[in-house]
């Protein structure tokens, strides 16, 4: 679907806004939801909203099942959870960028329009307990089942198809049959 | 003491201060809102110690206090002036403030990260920001390790600060561009370069006097000094096209402009009443005929510490005491009575 603003772009974020108890919904492309929503803004709310946007409505169809697996999905070091991120936008802890970093991929590489850093690096930097490189399963939390582990790399399977990278849906292929016999076993 | 918004230079005239903010964790902590109130004050407490080291290099005398112990109005009028933003005012677990008296570096431990660092500095001058702001980050990264990833950089609550954690801005005067019909889509413009232009003064749709604040909105996938770089390119093309439209309207209506920084002036010296958006609106204008060389005040007319004195919690602040709309307009008219210079050749 195409932007509703520029009619040039694909939507690729969806805005949904209540008012008087009716749920209207946008579908921009990022940079119109850039220009215009956060144009208006002083603080970080739209942003928030964006993001929000992103991570509940990442890839139309699939939306539903996608929010019921992340709901489950809870910080081991803070204790914040899926729903709290989603609807306040913000982070509790460094190791969150880890718990939820396969949600963040795509949800932030759209906010930032970019996922990786390039600036300064620190002096002295400390290593949050796992911050895996979001590309690879590991960015797949142990805690979680087997089953809830080839589920999240479904979910991104699938991600990567729409995204057309087709490497990395190999790979993720190959990673869910390695899990799959794993648990046959 | 002077601050640093006095030292506005005569050549600066489109582009008022600079300023750059650094988010920045310890690692091996959450950040404040999921830590226990106890462990916070303790770690704000500990940073708040090591500030006192890097202003104290920087020659700067600060002040260093805790917010919980200012009155509401007090932390309003902080953030009037940039120096907290507009969440800290109703914050109530612990955060420590280290602020130097002229208020150039402003340090917040607590609220949304570990540190909130702030540098400003009149003018056009993001590089000498970002410089003692890079300096000041260090200090504290010497003696603490930061939450950092490779792929992600510095780590924050909001995702929309990750990566170098840095917001750099400039403060434009744009009396004139900002008043154009073109000005909204220029905004929309720059906006595809990942611009954000705000208005420093008044509601979100409506700008008071003309002055607006532009940064970058992305903060992850380039350096800092590309980000610098991209913010100085938009900033200094908007002043350039203030510049231009001020040279046409001094060439088209002289003397219309002659008269009407005049009246503002008389007005901003005289009147015993002055509601905010009108008082901003005037000094925009004197400023204005200062830079057309339409009036010549025997100081330099200096935007920003004018503009936040007309502010109403800075303006109850100053005069110890909680005040209506009407009381409000007249401190405001006595406060701008006294601070506006006197014109040379009067």
């Amino acid at each position: 679907m195409l932007c509703e603003q520029c009619g040039e772009r694909e939507a690729n974020v969806v805005i949904r806004e209540t008012r008087n108890g009716n749920v209207t919904e946008r579908h921009l492309c990022a940079q119109c939801a850039q220009s215009t929503e956060l144009g208006s803004l002083f603080d970080e709310i739209p942003f928030v909203r964006i993001l929000s946007g992103i991570l509940g409505m990442a890839g139309g169809s699939r939306q539903k099942e996608s929010e019921e697996d992340f709901a489950a999905v809870t910080c081991p070091t803070c204790g914040t959870g899926y729903a709290e991120f989603v609807k306040n936008g913000r982070f509790g802890c460094p190791d969150c960028y880890s718990t939820f970093g396969i949600l963040m991929d795509g949800g932030i590489k759209k906010i930032q329009g970019s996922d990786r850093h390039m600036g300064k690096r620190p002096l002295m930097a400390g290593t949050p307990a796992s911050v895996p490189e979001a590309e690879s399963a590991a960015a797949v939390p142990e805690e979680l089942s087997v089953s809830e582990q080839i589920q999240v790399l479904r979910e991104r399977l699938s991600e990567a198809i729409a995204e057309e990278e087709y490497e990395e849906a190999a790979r993720l292929r190959d990673e869910i049959r390695r899990l799959e016999k794993e648990a046959e076993s | 003491m002077t601050k640093w918004y006095d030292e506005e230079g005569a050549g600066t005239s489109v582009v008022t201060a600079s300023r750059i903010r650094l988010h920045r964790n310890i690692a091996g902590f959450p950040f404040p809102e999921k830590m226990a109130d106890g462990d916070l004050k303790k770690l704000n407490a500990e940073l708040a110690d090591t500030a006192v080291g890097i202003t104290g290099r920087f020659d700067l005398p600060a002040d260093r206090f805790e917010l919980g112990d200012l009155s509401g109005r007090a932390r309003q009028a902080l953030q009037e002036r940039h120096l907290i933003s507009s969440s800290l005012i109703e914050y109530t677990k612990p955060a420590s403030m280290v602020l130097t008296k002229d208020e150039s570096i402003a340090l917040l431990f607590g609220g949304d990260d570990h540190l909130r660092l702030q540098v400003s500095v009149s003018g056009k001058n993001l590089e000498g920001a970002w410089a003692r702001a890079g300096r000041t980050d260090d200090w504290f990264n010497e003696r603490y390790p930061f939450a950092f990833d490779d792929k992600y950089g510095y780590l924050t609550a909001w995702p929309t600060h990750v990566g170098t954690g840095m917001r750099a801005y400039l403060i434009l005067h744009l009396p004139i561009l900002g008043r154009t019909r073109r000005f909204s889509s220029t905004v929309s413009e720059v906006g595809h370069f990942g611009i954000a232009v705000r208005n420093a003064f008044g509601p979100e749709e409506e700008n008071y006097g003309d002055v607006y604040v532009i940064y970058n909105q992305q903060t992850l996938g380039q350096s800092e000094e590309e980000y610098i770089a991209l913010v100085n390119k938009v900033g200094t093309e908007l002043a350039v096209q203030e510049e231009r439209l001020r040279e046409a309207e001094l060439g088209k209506r002289r003397s219309q402009w002659e008269d009407a920084v005049w009246r503002a002036y008389g007005t901003l010296r005289y009147a015993r009443s002055l509601p905010l958006k009108e008082s901003l609106e005037l000094i925009s204008r004197v400023r204005l005929g200062e830079c057309l060389g339409l009036l010549k005040p025997e100081k330099t007319i200096s935007l920003l510490p004018l503009m936040q004195g007309c502010l109403p919690a800075t303006l109850c602040t100053v005069n110890h005491r909680e005040a209506g709309e009407e009381e409000l307009a007249s401190l405001r008219a006595a406060y701008l009575r006294a601070s506006f210079p006197d014109m040379m050749g009067e």
